[in-house]
């Protein structure tokens, strides 16, 4: 990745990001009751940062923090899910970036998109990635990885458009009026 | 001009995003190996005024207008890399600007960006860790340094690298007053050195202690004051500039003696002035008086602590302390770092589980019931004790103010309309009413201090604890926050701050304990503290500036 | 820090290995044993990746819970496997040896035989990874990141991570705290709604914070010349030395070893059944 275009604020975003990540990844986990599957507050941290910085940013703090995760909790890496919460995070920023959503007004229109974004990104990241690099990676049986993408989507997808959409919107609400207030400072 | 370091000419500067001037033609010249003292409130244009010594803010932030000269070279159209060749710039949070993995690793950052040869850059950082006394930190990590040992390392990162100019921004923020006395001593030394040092700090009481060699005061954006530190001090517009006044100069103010008859009024070891001594033990006499007008009926108890112990790993923290917190006191914890003044404020709020010992207090509706903590929620133990974090953000979390406030309410399942009323006056009382729809990560620093002092208050708790509630705030915010504080006394809540802040210890408190080593020390009031020299060793607290002069003049004979 | 792993400062073998060179052998290794599943190579992997954790001088104690947690994650990984394809190994090796039962159900010799392949992986993976990760000091391997291609700037953002874990995780802590003496809680009892509205407080807040965080820690290091040139130098780089050599020799030998299994087996897998 010799890219000149990452500023030294991508650097840090990325950085820090990655730890935030890491840390709601170990220690918020809300059970939804079918074991094994847990509400991600995680995925929804990367959706904000894929709204305010670069795809690149989001991939790289994807990347960082579930592999750091990975290694210091559990001793080894689970590579096919690292790549694929990476992929999530690129596909979402792409598709995310068109609506602006830092810019004018936060529009019922901007929200829709940020979750139809959000549903696509998931679909190709939990039911095609990841189960794929499961089989290759793991040669895992089909029906197996499959089901599990399936119940990622569907969790994720729901967790994404409750707890991703407030924290941007707030996020959004919050930004404005700090503007607003340095010209009034 | 030869020996100008630094030169100011016919300096504006606007924000892109800002209809005023946040700098309005700004004139001054810095000498080379010189050491200036920049003061100013919050707003005053202070930062501003350092982003733009160091190109952090350049054309692309603002319109500037006028010039910088640095070393009589005009820098237009410089950036920040440029210009840290020239000006080495030490943030206020250092832990932030503390990058690194090691010391090592952190002090060698400058030179490692610069690709230097390994080799060259180890003997640098050997080199200049020698010099400020950090040799032995080198292989240590950020978590296991004091404040004022990451305040050297990042002296010792940005001196590395060579830059002949050093700014600091508000040094002493984090700092206790004797580590604080240690770093400017270590600033002093630099300055002996020949490198020039411009510190923008509000702590001006302990600033003189080490001298200065010119102030610059901004107010508005304008240079309100440029000379030397003497003619500050008794200009006659210094409390319009809204300025820490040291405190032995309050004393003697307040004495009723006028500060144009000092002599050397910028050194309180050897100020002078005619009849002093008389004034100012007449002043004394007259004080005494009024104070001994009675003493308390026996407190009743808000909260107890009995036997905790606490430990982290092989670490003893707490070692068998007890306190009894008073009902309407106000009581300052204080202690060095590390003596577990956090610990225990942490142990009382329930932040942290009680390993040994207990919390207790009398239950609320019924007086002879006591009420052991370790067996309620926080959420419940909430109602009899509220703690407030050093940082706000830790506290708040974006919503509107007034929701800030009223959430905490509404989970007690109070009736809205009891809520808007009660909210809506408590942010009247805290200056923040005006305020109520803003989100709330969109205050000033000092109001969102008081807004999570207000969002943890709301509940009455008979106790609230405070951990450096002053830590980071300029004069007028921290008095704002201390003046809604004695509010909340007066309604009937204890007060228990963890501070090294002389002033609130000196001036606001009733009584103060100190940890020490683990150990609790008897209750006092601050003036028994004061008189106290080991005892302020032991705290890392130093003499304040009036005890000074009043012994000082105690012991001299009348010489004037 | 005690959640979590980290580096153990010790005198040995592998702890003198330079983290460039340690970085390398355990990428290849990691590709050898993903690539392979022929039983030999996994077995001989996974003897040469516990004599490695041997030779790393980790105490037991110290990761002793880890191995307990990961050994409980594989066997429960195994039956899923079994559940949702209990015949997966007839598949794979073309033969159906029933030891037990009948129909769908049935156990086989081939899905016993698939199974305890997928558990080597973790057999091997683990020590390797453990002897890795415990041994390497966090800015060693930052630099080494860099020394094998990876771009400084994301060498560095890594090494940030390492740096402020700690400060986000106490941070962290105290903002849990603070919201539940507010009232929202995220402890068992709590419902799955309010759990959900309890952690958008708490990330909201994270947000925040880290938002402003990233302003300043980027002003502090653009203020020291990060970014300025098109590479850096590291502080805590290290020489190659004889012993690094012959260890990236090793891990080239067991990757080729792999590839030339996969040669003769005719794919991935060696089939014993034939």
């Amino acid at each position: 990745m010799k890219k000149k275009g990452l500023s030294t604020k991508d650097v840090v975003a990325i950085g820090i990001g990655a730890a935030v990540f890491l840390i709601l990844f170990k220690f918020i986990a809300i059970p939804t009751g079918i074991p094994n599957t847990q509400i991600n507050v995680a995925q929804s941290w990367l959706s904000l940062l894929s709204v305010i910085f670069s795809p690149i940013v989001g991939f790289f703090v994807a990347i960082i923090g579930h592999s750091l995760n990975d290694a210091i909790s559990y001793g080894s890496v689970w590579w096919s899910w690292v790549i694929a919460d990476g992929i999530y995070a690129l596909i979402f920023a792409v598709l995310v970036k068109r609506a602006n959503l830092l810019q004018g007004k936060l529009t019922a229109f901007k929200l829709i998109w940020f979750n139809i974004s959000q549903a696509i990104a998931n679909v190709i990241a939990w039911l095609v990635v990841a189960p794929i690099l499961d089989i290759l990676i793991y040669a895992e049986p089909a029906n197996k990885v499959f089901l599990q993408g399936g119940l990622s989507v569907v969790v994720n997808i729901i967790s994404t458009a409750i707890i991703g959409t407030t924290l941007v919107s707030l996020y959004i609400k919050n930004k404005g009026q700090q503007e607003l207030l340095r010209k009034e400072d | 001009m030869t020996d100008s370091v630094l030169q100011f000419k016919d300096l504006s500067f606007r924000y892109h995003s800002q209809a005023e001037e946040t700098l309005k033609n700004l004139n001054f010249t810095i000498q080379k190996g010189s050491k200036t003292l920049v003061l100013g409130p919050s707003g005053s244009g202070k930062s501003t005024l350092i982003a733009l010594i160091n190109a952090l803010v350049t054309e692309k932030e603002g319109e500037i207008d006028g010039q910088v000269f640095i070393n009589n070279e005009d820098q237009a159209g410089t950036d920040s890399f440029d210009r840290s060749l020239l000006v080495g710039t030490i943030l206020q949070d250092t832990d932030r600007q503390f990058v690194g993995l090691t010391v090592a690793e952190d002090i060698a950052f400058v030179l490692e960006n610069e690709a230097e040869a390994v080799e060259k850059l180890r003997a640098a950082v050997a080199n200049i860790a020698d010099k400020l006394g950090l040799t032995n930190l080198l292989p240590l990590g950020p978590e296991a340094l004091s404040g004022g040992q990451k305040q050297r390392v990042a002296m010792a990162g940005v001196l590395v690298g060579n830059s002949p100019i050093l700014v600091l921004d508000e040094p002493l923020a984090s700092l206790d007053p004797q580590t604080g006395q240690a770093v400017l001593a270590t600033i002093e030394q630099l300055h002996q050195d020949g490198i020039t040092i411009i510190m923008v700090e509000h702590r001006l009481d302990e600033v003189l202690r080490q001298g200065v060699d010119h102030v610059l005061v901004l107010k508005n954006g304008e240079l309100v004051f440029d000379g030397q530190a003497e003619d500050l001090l008794k200009n006659p517009r210094f409390h319009d500039w809204q300025l820490a006044q040291p405190a032995y100069l309050s004393l003697v103010e307040q004495s009723g003696y006028s500060l144009q008859n000092l002599e050397h009024i910028e050194d309180v070891q050897t100020v002078t002035g005619p009849n002093l001594k008389q004034q100012l033990q007449q002043a004394q006499k007259a004080k005494k008086t009024a104070v001994d007008k009675g003493t308390q009926d026996r407190p009743t108890a808000a909260l107890e602590a009995e036997n905790l112990t606490y430990s982290y790993g092989d670490r003893t923290i707490l070692d068998d302390v007890s306190l009894t917190i008073d009902a309407n006191q106000w009581l300052a914890l204080i202690g060095e770092n590390g003596s577990g003044k956090s610990t225990l404020a942490r142990l009382i709020a329930g932040f942290l589980p009680v390993q040994q010992g207990r919390v207790f207090s009398k239950s609320d509706e019924d007086k002879n019931v006591t009420v052991d903590f370790a067996k309620l929620s926080l959420a419940e133990q909430a109602r009899y004790v509220g703690y407030v974090s050093q940082n706000p953000n830790e506290m708040l979390i974006g919503l509107s103010v007034f929701e800030e406030v009223a959430t905490g309410l509404r989970l007690h399942h109070v009736a809205e309309d009891v809520i808007e009323e009660t909210v809506n006056f408590a942010l009247k009382k805290a200056n923040l009413y005006p305020y109520r729809h803003w989100q709330s990560q969109s205050l000033s620093f000092g109001q969102k201090r008081r807004l999570s002092v207000l969002s943890v208050a709301i509940l009455e708790p008979k106790v609230l604890i405070l951990d450096e509630p002053t830590a980071g705030q300029d004069d007028v915010s921290a008095k704002g926050l201390l003046e809604y504080l004695r509010l909340l006394q007066d309604s009937g809540i204890a007060l228990v701050t963890v501070t090294h802040d002389m002033a609130l210890i000196e001036k606001w408190a009733d009584q103060v304990v100190s940890l020490v080593a683990g150990r609790l020390t008897a209750k006092m009031t601050p003036a028994e503290l004061f008189s106290q020299r080991s005892l302020l060793e032991q705290t890392s607290l130093i003499v304040p500036s009036d005890q000074i002069l009043l012994t000082r003049i105690e012991r001299e004979g009348s010489h004037d | 820090m005690t959640d979590f792993l980290g580096y153990q400062d010790r005198d040995s073998v592998i702890h003198r290995l330079n983290a460039t060179s340690k970085l390398l052998v355990f990428l290849l290794l990691t590709v050898a044993g993903i690539l392979s599943f022929d039983i030999r190579f996994l077995l001989l992997l996974t003897v040469f990746a516990g004599f490695v954790l041997y030779l790393s001088k980790i105490s037991w104690r110290s990761i002793r819970i880890l191995v307990y947690l990961t050994v409980v994650f594989a066997l429960l990984n195994l039956v899923l496997i079994y559940v949702f394809a209990p015949q997966y190994g007839v598949e794979l090796y073309h033969d159906k040896t029933i030891l037990l039962g009948s129909g769908y159900y049935a156990l086989t010799s081939q899905q016993l035989f698939y199974e305890l392949l997928v558990l080597l992986k973790y057999c091997f993976s683990v020590p390797l990874s453990l002897a890795f990760l415990l041994t390497t000091q966090p800015s060693q391997l930052a630099a080494g990141l860099n020394r094998v291609g990876i771009s400084y700037k994301i060498a560095y953002a890594f090494s940030l991570t390492l740096r402020y874990l700690p400060t986000i995780q106490n941070e962290f802590q105290t903002t849990k705290k603070v919201q539940e003496a507010r009232g929202f809680a995220l402890g068992k009892k709590a419902s799955l709604g309010k759990k959900m509205m309890a952690s958008t407080r708490l990330l909201l807040s994270l947000a925040f914070s880290t938002l402003e965080k990233v302003e300043t820690i980027s002003e502090a290091m653009a203020l020291r010349r990060f970014g300025k040139k098109r590479k850096r130098t590291w502080y805590y780089s290290q020489k190659w030395r004889l012993p690094d050599w012959l260890a990236l020799t090793m891990g080239i030998l067991l990757l080729l070893l792999a590839v030339w299994l996969v040669s003769i087996d005719g794919g991935r897998f060696w089939n014993p059944f034939r």
